[in-house]
C-alpha cells in the first residue's frame, strides 16, 4: 500500500441549522485503503460522505480530496464514486436504466455533448458487474429497490473511479448479491488501489473486508485497524451501551457471526 | 379555409401557433416531470404587472412583460437555491405579489381598454410583425438550448443532488431552465393569454404522459399534442369566432382525456388485471 493520503479531513464541523453534527473531526485515509464507518443512528455518516462530496459546506476545518479543496473538487470529481444511502425517485419518471447509469458519467462526457460508443461500453460494463444488463432498456422506476440500488452502484462504477464513497449500499440487497458485491470490492481495491468508504451497520461485513474502522459518533472516536479499534471501551462509547458483538471470544475481528447467543445476552440485560 | 390563408394576420397566426405550441409542449416535459406546473403559471402572472408598466411608461407592454417574467424567474430561482423556501413556495408568493403589483397599477391608472383585456386571456388572430419576430427569435433559442443541454436537463430533473455530486453546475442549470420558461412565457402571453399559458405548458406533455414512459417519445408527442391544440384551436376560433386562447386550452384538454381513457398503459393495467380474475377462477 503507497503511503498516500486521498482523503484529509482536518478538524472538520459541520452543523445544521443550531445542532452540530460533526465535531471536530480529522480522518486519514490513504490511497488503495477500504475504510469502513460504523457509527450509530444520527451519527453523521451521511453527513461527513456528503461533505467530502462538496454538498455541504463546513463551518469550520478542511477536506482534502485527491490535494483538491472543496472549491477545486471539480477538478477531481472523475475519480469519485458515489452511492448515496437514501433515494426516492418518482417511479414514474422516464428515465431508463442506462440512462440513469450514463448520469454517472456527466462530467466525462462534458455539457452539451451526446455520449460517445466509449461512455456506452463503459455503461454496459458496469451494468454487467452488478448483472443487471438484462435491464438496460427498463424504466428506471419499475425496478425493486434491490435492483435500484444495483443500478445506482454501476452508476458510481461507471466512471472507474478511484475513491468510492459508500453508504449502506447493501441495505436492500439479498445476500447473495450483497457478498458478490462485497467480493467485487475487496478484489477491485486489491487490484486498483481503490480507496474506498464504506458506511455500514453490518459489522460482520465491516469486519471480514475492510482495513480500518472509523468509529463515528458525532466526533471520531477511533481510527484504525479493526482489532484494535473494535474495543469493548470504544464500542462503548460508540453505541452508549455495552457492546453486544464483542463478548464472546479473545480476538476481536473474529466477529461472531449470526447467532442467538448475542439475542441470549440482550434478553439478560 | 383557403382563404383565410391568404390574410396576413393568419399567416403570422399559424407560425406562431406553431412555434408556441411546439416550445411550450417541450419545456412543459421538464416542468411536469419536475412537478412545477405551478410555475408557468406564476410567471405568466408576473407578465401582468409586466404588461401594466408598459402601458404606463408607454412601451411595447411585450418587452416589458419579457423583463417582467425574466426576473420573477430568477427571483424564484434565487429565493429557492438559497434554501430558504422551497422552489413551489417561491413561485407562490411571486405569482400573487407580481399580479398584485398589475391589478394596483392597472387601478391608478384606470386603464380598462381592450388591450389589456388581450393579454389576459390573448388572441391569436391580432399578432404583428414585431410580436411574430420575438417569437422565432425567442422560439429557436428556447428549443436549441433544450436540445443542446437535454442529458443535463434530465438528469437534474431526475436526481439532482447526484447530479451535483457527478459535476454538473447544478444551479446554473436550474436558472437557465427558470429563464426557459420565461422566455416561452413571453412569447405566449399574446395567443393563449396570462391566465392560459399555464395550461399550455403543462396540458400536452402531460397528455403524452399518459402514453409513454419512454422520454424521447414522451417529448416528441408533447410537441405533437401542443401544434396539433394551437392549430385546430385557432381553426376553431377564426371560424366560429371565439377567443382563441380559451379554444386552444379547451382543444388540449380534450386531448388529454382522450389519452387517458386509450392510455396503453391503462389499458395493461385493466388486461393484467382480467388475466388474474380468470386465473384465479379457472
Ligand atoms: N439537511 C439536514 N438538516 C438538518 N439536520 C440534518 C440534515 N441532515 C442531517 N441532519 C442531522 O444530522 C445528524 C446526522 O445525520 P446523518 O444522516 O449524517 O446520520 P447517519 O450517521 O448517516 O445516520 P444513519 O445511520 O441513520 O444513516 C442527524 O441528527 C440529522 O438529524
Ligand atoms: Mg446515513
Amino acid at each position: 500500500m503507497k503511503n498516500n493520503t486521498i482523503i484529509d479531513i482536518n478538524d472538520l464541523w459541520v452543523a445544521f441549522q443550531d445542532k452540530v453534527v460533526l465535531e471536530s473531526v480529522t480522518l486519514k485515509v490513504q490511497e488503495g485503503e477500504l475504510c469502513g464507518i460504523l457509527g450509530p443512528n444520527g451519527s453523521g455518516k451521511t453527513t461527513l460522505l456528503k461533505t467530502i462530496l462538496g454538498l455541504i459546506k463546513p463551518i469550520a476545518g478542511s477536506v482534502r480530496v485527491f490535494g483538491a479543496d472543496q472549491k477545486n473538487l471539480i477538478k477531481v470529481i472523475d475519480n469519485i464514486g458515489y452511492v448515496p444511502q437514501h433515494h426516492h425517485f418518482d417511479v414514474t419518471f422516464p428515465i431508463k436504466v442506462r440512462q440513469v447509469v450514463l448520469l454517472g458519467r456527466s462530467h466525462k462526457i462534458g455539457m452539451a455533448k451526446p455520449a460517445t460508443e466509449e461512455d456506452w461500453k463503459q455503461v454496459y460494463s458496469a451494468l454487467d458487474m452488478v448483472e443487471m444488463t438484462d435491464h438496460a432498456e427498463t424504466q428506471f422506476g419499475r425496478l425493486s429497490g434491490g435492483q435500484q440500488q444495483r443500478v445506482l452502484i454501476a452508476r458510481a462504477l461507471t466512471i472507474e473511479p478511484k475513491l468510492l464513497l459508500l453508504d449502506e449500499p447493501t441495505a436492500a440487497l439479498d445476500v447473495r448479491t450483497a457478498e458478490s458485491i462485497y467480493h467485487w470490492l475487496h478484489e477491485m481495491h486489491a487490484k486498483l488501489s481503490l480507496t474506498t468508504l464504506l458506511v455500514s451497520h453490518d459489522v460482520g461485513v465491516i469486519s471480514r473486508y475492510v482495513d480500518s474502522i472509523a468509529c463515528l459518533n458525532r466526533h471520531l472516536v477511533a481510527h484504525g485497524k479493526p482489532e484494535t479499534v473494535l474495543s469493548r471501551d470504544n464500542m462503548a462509547e460508540m453505541y452508549g451501551c455495552d457492546a453486544l458483538f464483542f463478548h464472546h471470544g479473545k480476538v476481536p475481528h473474529m466477529v461472531v457471526p449470526y447467532d442467538d447467543s448475542r439475542h441470549k445476552e440482550q434478553n439478560i440485560d | 379555409m383557403i382563404d383565410l390563408l391568404q390574410y396576413g394576420f393568419m399567416q403570422r397566426a399559424i407560425v406562431s401557433a406553431t412555434l408556441i405550441g411546439a416550445v411550450c409542449a417541450l419545456i412543459g416535459v421538464y416542468i411536469i416531470l419536475r412537478g412545477l406546473s405551478f410555475i408557468g403559471a406564476g410567471i405568466a402572472h408576473a407578465s401582468f404587472g409586466g404588461v401594466a408598466v408598459g402601458f404606463l411608461l408607454n412601451v411595447n407592454p411585450v418587452y416589458s412583460a419579457f423583463a417582467f417574467c425574466v426576473a420573477t424567474a430568477w427571483a424564484i430561482g434565487f429565493t429557492s437555491e438559497r434554501g430558504k423556501v422551497k422552489e413551489e413556495t417561491a413561485v407562490g408568493i411571486f405569482f400573487a405579489s407580481t399580479m398584485a403589483f398589475g391589478a394596483f397599477l392597472v387601478g391608478v391608472m384606470k386603464i380598462y381598454n381592450v388591450d389589456l383585456f388581450s393579454y389576459i386571456f390573448g388572441n391569436i388572430l391580432i399578432i404583428s410583425n414585431k410580436d411574430l419576430y420575438l417569437t422565432i427569435v425567442l422560439a429557436i433559442l428556447v428549443v436549441s438550448i433544450l436540445l443542446l443541454f437535454q442529458k443535463e436537463f434530465l438528469f437534474l430533473t431526475f436526481d439532482r443532488e447526484m447530479a451535483q455530486v457527478v459535476g454538473l453546475p447544478v444551479k446554473k442549470l436550474n436558472l437557465l431552465m427558470l429563464f426557459l420558461i420565461a422566455f416561452t412565457v413571453v412569447i405566449s402571453i399574446k395567443a393563449v393569454g396570462i391566465v392560459l399559458v399555464s395550461a399550455l405548458l403543462v396540458t400536452p406533455a402531460a397528455t403524452a404522459f399518459q402514453l409513454t414512459r419512454d422520454f424521447k417519445k414522451m417529448q416528441i408527442l408533447s410537441v405533437f399534442f401542443g401544434v396539433f391544440a394551437c392549430w385546430l384551436g385557432m381553426l376553431i376560433s377564426s371560424l366560429v369566432d371565439v377567443p382563441s386562447g380559451a379554444t386552444i386550452v379547451l382543444v388540449a384538454t380534450a386531448l388529454f382525456f382522450i389519452a387517458l381513457l386509450c392510455s396503453p398503459l391503462r389499458r395493461q393495467r385493466k388486461q393484467l388485471h382480467r388475466d388474474v380474475l380468470k386465473k384465479k377462477s379457472g
